[in-house]
């Protein structure tokens, strides 16, 4: 039935793929499979203004697609340069402090501030540059993800973007009101609002704020591939659910007497999980609890009963041929279920292809993120410790005097780095677990051929799983979220033993000072050598056992 | 009137019922909506009762957390923060996710039922020895740390004079142990009964490994053999699917509690060995730290649960490889064919038990634990001369 469109669609042109179609399939087929960049309008836009895509805006009003665009990419230039320029002027009238602070810092803290100054400048324009080169490929993903889409109609499989552009609105404003909140309560409450020059204080949050914006875009294309891996699952898991119904319906015709008797059963526990099943709605125990019990309870555990088990079984094994009439299962005819799951699994290989492609497109900007989150969560902790111990910080970093600020920003850099790893794992996940339920299918149906298209096509999503890492350094999956907490921490513990081994050393060499000048002033009335000796003594033990 | 739960699994989920950790109405329960709405009512309050006290902890003047100087402080409060947190996703779980746990308990009762059909020796009704030795990991994991736990205890008051600062501990600090512990249990409960399930199956199918060698050496066998063996291996492919279904419920039902238990366990261990060094360093006589001994069998009892639950697979792997298939009957083709979907659904079905994904709960844990709480500890031990002088 669903064929022929199915060639013409596949011929036909990218791109217009959807007006070129017949007219019976477009009134079908135009509501049902809409283009996902329909829901990044407000995303686009937002990005655009901000120079994040060089992308046509034009086309993107008119058509949803994203095209090359010479404008698009003078104008991001220009936006780059411009944020450069603003940062060093940033950087410049508020390292003047630094300057005069020099000396009071530790030379620890002043070198990580020092190298931590362009991190965040390092990262935006990775984002930048690498949408100025991904800016052909990225239409042609988003192409691919609504191909997929046509074939997973195809199948029957509709995909719902619909709350896409409510995740993607979310998401906006949770990232306006990090980057509000950090920035008006540092401006207000860290930053001399008196001088003119404080205004350009406003410049610091834009590396963030564009950053997230692009992660953004990456994160929601992401989780779009992992809706469309969990439709693929759950048409299998349907086509289970209704083979297992029309088992049952089978066999509901001979073995009534069996189903009462069990029905006649004082209640237990599961049958007060029942209940509960009802009461947190979902799935369909009934039918599930009835298969369950029918699918096995004629095949005998003991191992003394063969006869009976061999009977049982064919009977399963005829029926679906020879009653068919009421209830349908897809899954009772081999040959045409073969076809269905050999095209969901071509969809399921085109899937991870996207995904790799679009872990290869973003490959830079997340490594980028995950080394800013990692050195920025040690040093903002860091300098949070220094401001405790009133020590002077940087003043790029002044919002770690305050521990609240420090909370927000903490909790939005890793908010951001584990919200994508998260979702990375999430689709990992859902992609393996195509495999699960194809396996389902091929138990349910038992039939000889399935179970040889099943074992194929297993075999085949076996080889075929979608990892995603960055740039190949690390794994994005929960597991690397173990091994940076442990490395946080242990870099903490060791940059604050050498704060305070240091700080105890200057407050040594300042009592030595101190000492000194008593001492030549003690020395020039009395003995010299006498005094001196004692001087130097208390001093040496000061030093090297801090027990004074 | 306890169902198909047996007393032991009955008497235990009423005791977590009444910790507020499991919020499922029990088989026999009259009324099985407000028994869940009161244990739900029954875990919020337990939740903001803790969550109280630990606030009143942690901003008391009292002395709760050591205020020696502001590192040991520090420390102190993390073992609260991690123990609230632990507290707040334990109740959290109770309340909200019950569907998963639902479903582990329905897929248990269902696989236990299809094996007493099965197997008419066990239909009748089972003793209760019989139900200890089936549940003795756990019954020891539990009975045994909580004697310990308590012996310490007693022993402590009798050794040391009871002052302000053990009797603030006792009603602060140890309630909150004794939550995480309990709960640590429920998780070892769960997993011994999915390490159940997984060893029947392994029974099973090395029975008919053995069954089919027995075949093909002696060429006894009967007609449709092949087929019978397919038949089964089939159903075995059915019940492995269901026991992969508990293994994900349970996962689910306990995804974050596992990671806040355990990490708030292996906090209490790191800060508690700096506060032994410390008291030993500055001599004082305080035997408080002997404390953490029971603690220190509550992460290994709970990997060695989940160790145990996951070695199995491999073996079911290796005896469903074990199944001869040239036994000289008709239908081997389709017998070597079932055995190779099974096989793909092994490994398309893993047993990973890993906290959110984070890390896997097997022995190589137990070692980096071991290391990082010795990296740690070093680390802290550093700090003291320093600390002490200023």
């Amino acid at each position: 039935m669903a064929c022929r469109p199915s060639i013409i669609s596949r011929g036909s042109d990218v791109g217009q793929s959807t007006f070129n179609m017949p007219p019976a399939q477009t009134e079908s087929a135009l509501p049902m499979v809409q283009p996902l960049l329909k829901e990044f309008q407000l995303l686009f836009y937002i990005s655009k203004i901000a120079g994040i895509l060089p992308q046509d805006l034009e086309k993107f009003r008119t058509k949803n697609v994203l095209e090359k665009s010479r404008n698009g990419m003078v104008y991001m230039l220009a936006m780059l340069i411009v944020y450069v320029l603003l940062y060093n002027i940033l950087i410049y009238s508020f390292g003047e402090e630094d300057r005069t602070l020099k000396a009071s810092q530790s030379t620890l803290t002043f070198v990580i501030g020092l190298f931590l100054t362009y991190i965040g400048l390092i990262m935006m324009g990775t984002d930048q540059l690498t949408a100025l080169r991904n800016q052909g490929r990225i239409g042609e993903l988003y192409e691919r993800i609504r191909q997929v889409d046509e074939r997973l109609y195809k199948e029957k499989c509709v995909v719902d973007n619909s709350h896409i552009g409510g995740r993607i609105r979310f998401m906006l404003i949770m990232t306006f009101l990090f980057e509000l909140s950090i920035l008006l309560a540092t401006y207000i409450k860290l930053v001399d609002y008196t001088q003119w020059m404080s205004v350009l204080w406003i410049v610091s949050a834009i590396p963030t704020f564009i950053n997230t914006l692009d992660k953004i875009w990456f994160a929601v294309s992401l989780y779009a591939l992992k809706e469309r891996f969990e439709a693929i699952n759950q048409t299998l898991e349907e086509l289970v659910a209704t083979h297992e119904k029309f088992k049952l319906w089978l066999r509901g015709d001979h073995d009534t007497s069996s189903r009462t008797l069990d029905s006649s059963q004082p209640p237990e526990y599961d049958s007060n999980l029942e209940y509960l099943y009802r009461e947190l709605g979902g799935l369909d125990m009934g039918s599930l609890k009835g298969s369950g019990k029918n699918k096995v309870a004629p095949v005998s555990h003991s191992m003394n009963s063969f006869g009976e088990s061999i009977e049982a079984s064919d009977k399963a094994t005829h029926h679906p041929i020879s009653v068919n009439m009421a209830h349908e299962s897809e899954l009772s005819n081999a040959s045409k279920v073969e076809e269905k799951l050999n095209n969901l699994c071509q969809v399921h290989d085109e899937i991870c292809e996207i995904g790799k492609a679009m872990n290869e497109l973003w490959s830079y900007p997340i490594l980028s993120l995950m080394a800013y989150g990692f050195l920025i969560f040690t040093a903002q902790l860091y300098f949070l410790y220094c401001a405790t111990q009133f020590q002077s910080i940087p003043s790029l970093f002044r919002s770690a005097k305050n521990p609240f600020i420090t909370v927000i920003a903490l909790s939005y850099t890793s908010g951001k780095c584990v919200y994508l790893i998260y979702l990375s794992w999430k689709t990992s996940l859902a992609s393996k677990r195509t495999g699960i339920s194809l396996h389902k299918c091929g138990v349910v149906a038992d039939d000889n051929l399935l179970f040889e298209i099943v074992n194929h096509l297993s075999l085949k999503l076996l080889n075929h799983s979608v990892d995603f890492s960055a740039c190949g350094f690390f794994t994005l999956d929960m597991e690397t979220l173990y091994g940076v907490s442990g490395g946080i921490t242990s870099y903490l513990i060791i940059l604050i033993q050498f704060n305070l081994a240091a700080q105890q050393a200057k407050e040594a060499i300042q009592t030595f000072n101190s000492l000194n000048d008593t001492a030549s002033l003690v020395g020039a009335a009395t003995e010299m050598d006498n005094g001196s000796s004692t001087l130097y003594d208390l001093v040496t033990t000061t030093m090297l056992t801090p027990t004074v | 009137m306890s169902g198909r739960l047996g007393r032991v699994l009955h008497f235990h989920l009423r005791f977590y019922q009444v910790l507020g950790f499991h919020g499922l109405p029990l088989p026999g329960d009259e009324r099985p909506h407000r028994t869940r709405q009161l244990l739900r009512a029954w875990s919020l309050f337990i939740l903001m009762g803790l969550s109280g006290m630990v606030a009143v902890c942690l901003t008391s003047d009292l002395e709760f957390l050591y205020k020696g100087d502001l590192f040991g402080c520090v420390n102190d409060g993390m073992k609260f923060i991690f123990s609230e947190l632990a507290v707040l996703s334990i109740y959290a779980e109770t309340m909200a996710s019950q569907r998963p746990l639902a479903r582990f308990w329905w897929l248990h009762g269902k696989l236990n039922r299809q094996q007493q059909h099965g197997s008419r020796r066990l239909s009748r009704p089972v003793s209760i020895r019989s139900e200890l030795r089936q549940y003795r990991r756990y019954l020891i994991s539990l009975y045994g740390i909580l004697v310990g736990e308590i012996l310490i205890n007693i022993w402590l008051w009798q050794v040391q004079p009871a002052d302000m600062h053990l009797i603030l501990f006792w009603s602060t600090f140890e309630p909150l142990v004794f939550l995480m512990y309990m709960r640590n249990v429920q998780f070892v409960l769960h997993m011994e009964l999915l390490r159940q399930q997984l060893a029947q199956l392994e029974r099973e199918l090395s029975l008919l490994a053995e069954y089919s060698r027995f075949a093909s050496l002696t060429g006894r066998s009967f007609k449709d053999f092949g087929h019978f063996l397919r038949r089964r291996l089939l159903q075995k492919q059915c019940v492995y699917n269901d026991v992969h279904e508990m293994y994900t419920c349970f996962q689910r039902a306990f995804r974050f509690s596992t990671l806040t238990v355990l990490l708030s366990i292996y906090v209490r261990i790191a800060v508690d060995c700096y506060f032994m060094y410390y008291t030993i360093y500055i001599s004082v006589a305080n035997l408080d730290y002997s404390l953490i001994l029971p603690a220190l069998f509550e992460i290994p009892a709970f990997i060695y649960a989940s160790q145990s639950c996951m070695v199995i697979v491999p073996r079911i792997a290796y005896q469903l490889h074990n199944i001869v298939t040239e036994t000289g009957c008709c239908g081997f083709a389709d017998l070597s064919l079932q055995i190779q979907n099974f096989s793909l659904q092994i490994l398309h079905q893993p047993l990973r038990i890993n906290c959110l994904g984070v890390t896997i709960l097997d022995c190589c844990l137990l070692t980096r634990i071991v290391c990082s709480v010795g990296t740690y500890i070093i680390y802290t031990i550093q700090f003291i001369p320093k600390f002490s002088n200023q």
